[in-house]
């Protein structure tokens, strides 16, 4: 369903550190659902994400993302 | 751009690479000593002082010194005796990172039973791939005891109560309540019992357990410390997990020896923050440092330069590159990134390393950068390392060292005849703190012994007593310092509806961006239109995500494409190299 996708311009970062053109990122999508998302990359992601919003995460909330949907949710957490 | 020191002559002195020094003429720092010995003589000498200082999360969360750090491990000897636990059982302690492995595994050395570090299962990992991989251990290394949290035995509750298996869940509340094992009881194993067993990587069950006696690991960590020029002043910073010989032999073992402080990061927040090993060493003083090569690009790459502290690398003395191919370009990006922040070329140094001689067997020279050949690229690969003419295309060979004290590496041809300095053959080692053999594998053991040498499966060549390794005999793929057998990515795949079976070979792409290899595939398939063929496509690649193997390049070939071996069987490395040539390559960034 198109309501599960998760923010467009968040999806747009996510992809962009990936390299992909495009892919559905759901709130319930894992890390290991998305073509090149591997330990080494999250760190490009979540640096995008954060230089995008201007935020820093903590290491244990990025540690304890368990979907796309957790990573938005902190974006918003964040005040951004 | 890094250098290193290039060789461009052979002018330099002759050194043998023979350096076998056991027995006469050596003195050994602890001999006939025992981890547990050494371990109580370094709480009495160093009392409150800091041994190991754990972090997570950015920060410290707990300290121990070494009297704490000895009691609270004796407390947990005799928990584990009240259990149950005997001498010269296996415990597999399967732990996320956390402060109370420290004791927990000094605990069951100093009660006679045989630790062996398992890693824990991430959310990437599929659940019967972790379950092939523990029953793998379990039948091979007979697994008597697993010390593990309560939330992991949920999850693999059918798994963990194997009759055959005991299961203890980790309680520090239950061993802090216990009266210390009495020392002299924890001190009677003899140096030559197995103190640890360490397991290969793998996958799906194929994991060699690789047995170590206490002279062994105490007889490297003098020698190798020795190599390394390691002081009372050193201290160890490291997020290097503890089921690799790296992480437990160069970061716990040798420093516990050596009753210097061990700084430890959790690996899960350091692969998402590198940047917190730089704050962890300026804030610690640390002085050496252990890092596969991705790690070198990882820092280099991923860590804002405004967000590393001033001194960073003002304490630090030596970071070894180690477990992968080192790559001139990676050390020249991390000297890049940090020389601002104090790192030296000569800071940086090099390692070939294996669990089977409990760690090192070569290291570059303290005080120098490691040496670099400029070869070229057309006569290494016909087997000649020739230094490359001007106009020649070149391939940069970086020197891991030479063989430290005790150990000994020859370079030979199929018939184990030595071949002389600059050619090109197999990397054959022997060791003082060599393994006697894969535990209960006599099959594999005989594999990988030639005439007492250790076959170790590696391609280089020698110059002047420097070890160049310049590739892999065996198929073996290292991703991010995470050995992987081809045969376990075959299997998955092939098993992937659509897949011809037993019709696909696995082998590994360089990746010069990210300092590390990359998993490719050429499987064998009937279908043919495009769109079953991307359906195909995700199905291979979800295999590979069940058990946190990422298969970056998928190659398509028509039945009966890939060649087999006068052997009969398929050949990975000329399929590979003919499908680099011949297929499209389907890699995951062209959807």
């Amino acid at each position: 369903m198109e309501d599960d996708l998760i923010d467009a311009e968040l999806s747009r970062i996510i992809l962009g550190a990936l390299n992909l053109k495009t892919f559905p990122l759901k709130k319930g999508t894992k890390s290991f659902e998305v073509p090149g998302w591997d330990s080494l990359s999250h760190v490009s992601i979540i640096m995008a994400v954060e230089d995008a919003y201007d935020v820093r995460f903590s290491t244990g909330d990025i540690v304890a993302l368990q979907s796309v949907g957790d990573l938005e949710v902190l974006v918003k957490r964040a005040g951004a | 751009m890094w250098c290193g020191l290039v060789r461009r002559s052979r002018q330099q002195s002759m050194i043998a690479a023979s350096s076998m020094v056991s027995g006469a003429g050596y003195t050994l720092r602890w001999p006939n000593a025992t981890l547990p010995t050494v371990w109580a003589h370094n709480s009495r000498r160093l009392g409150d002082a800091l041994a190991v200082s754990h972090w997570a999360d950015g920060k410290i969360t707990h300290r121990y010194s070494w009297r704490a750090l000895f009691d609270e491990a004796a407390r947990v000897a005799c928990w584990l005796r009240t259990l149950g636990v005997t001498r010269g059982q296996v415990c597999a302690l399967l732990l996320r990172p956390d402060p109370a492995f420290y004791p927990l595994y000094m605990g069951v050395v100093l009660a006679g039973a045989i630790p062996s570090v398992v890693a824990y299962p991430n959310e990437r990992l599929h659940p019967q791939k972790f379950r092939d991989g523990l029953q793998g251990m379990a039948a091979r290394s007979g697994l008597d005891w697993i010390l593990t949290d309560a939330e992991l035995h949920g999850r693999f509750a059918d798994l963990l109560d194997a009759p055959n298996i005991r299961v203890a869940f980790v309680n520090e509340a239950a061993w802090k309540s216990c009266r210390p094992l009495d020392t002299v009881d924890a001190e009677t194993a003899s140096t030559d019992d197995t103190c640890l067993l360490q397991h290969s990587s793998g996958t799906t069950g194929l994991q060699k357990g690789v047995a170590l006696s206490h002279r062994a690991v105490l007889e490297h960590a003098h020698r190798y410390g020795n190599a390394i020029n390691l002081t009372a002043r050193d201290s160890v910073a490291s997020w290097l997990p503890l089921y690799h010989d790296m992480g437990l032999i160069a970061a716990f073992h040798v420093p516990l020896a050596f009753g210097i402080p061990i700084v430890q990061l959790d690996a899960f927040a350091w692969v998402v923050r590198p940047g917190e090993l730089l704050h962890a060493i300026a804030h610690e003083h640390a002085t050496l440092c252990w890092l596969p090569n991705f790690a070198f690009n990882l820092i280099a790459d991923r860590v804002r330069t405004n967000e590393i502290p001033v001194n960073a690398c003002a304490s630090l003395r030596l970071i070894t590159s180690c477990s992968e191919p080192v790559r001139q370009s990676s050390i020249g990006r991390l000297l890049e990134k940090l020389r601002p922040f104090g790192l030296h070329a000569t800071c940086i140094g090099a390692s070939f390393a294996m669990a089977e001689t409990t760690f090192a067997v070569t290291q570059t020279p303290i005080g120098t950068a490691p040496l670099v050949e400029q070869v070229s690229r057309a006569k290494i690969a016909n087997g000649s390392a020739v230094i490359a003419t001007v106009d020649e295309p070149v391939r940069a060979c970086v020197s891991s060292g030479k063989a430290i004290s005790g150990c000994d590496v020859r370079v030979v041809d199929g018939g184990g005849t030595r071949l002389d300095d600059g050619t090109v053959g197999s990397i054959e080692v022997r060791s003082v703190s060599l393994f006697t053999g894969y535990r209960h594998n006599e099959a594999a053991t005989a594999r990988v012994f030639r005439d007492g040498w250790f076959v170790t499966g590696d391609m280089g060549y020698l110059r002047q007593g420097e070890l160049f390794v310049i590739g892999r005999e065996k198929d073996l793929i290292i991703v991010a310092g995470k050995n992987i057998y081809p045969e376990d990515v075959e299997d998955a795949v092939g098993r992937v509806d659509g897949v011809t079976a037993g019709r696909t070979v696995a082998f590994e792409i360089d990746d010069e961006q990210r300092g590390t290899g990359q998993i490719a595939v050429v499987v064998e398939t009937a279908e043919q239109s495009l769109l079953e063929l991307k359906a195909l496509r995700g199905r291979v690649a979800r295999v590979g995500t069940d058990f946190d193997v990422p298969i970056n390049h998928v190659f398509f070939a028509q039945p009966r494409w890939l060649i087999k071996s006068s052997s009969g069987k398929l050949s990975r490395k000329d399929n590979g190299a003919r499908a680099l040539v011949e297929l499209e390559d389907v890699i995951w960034k062209t959807i």
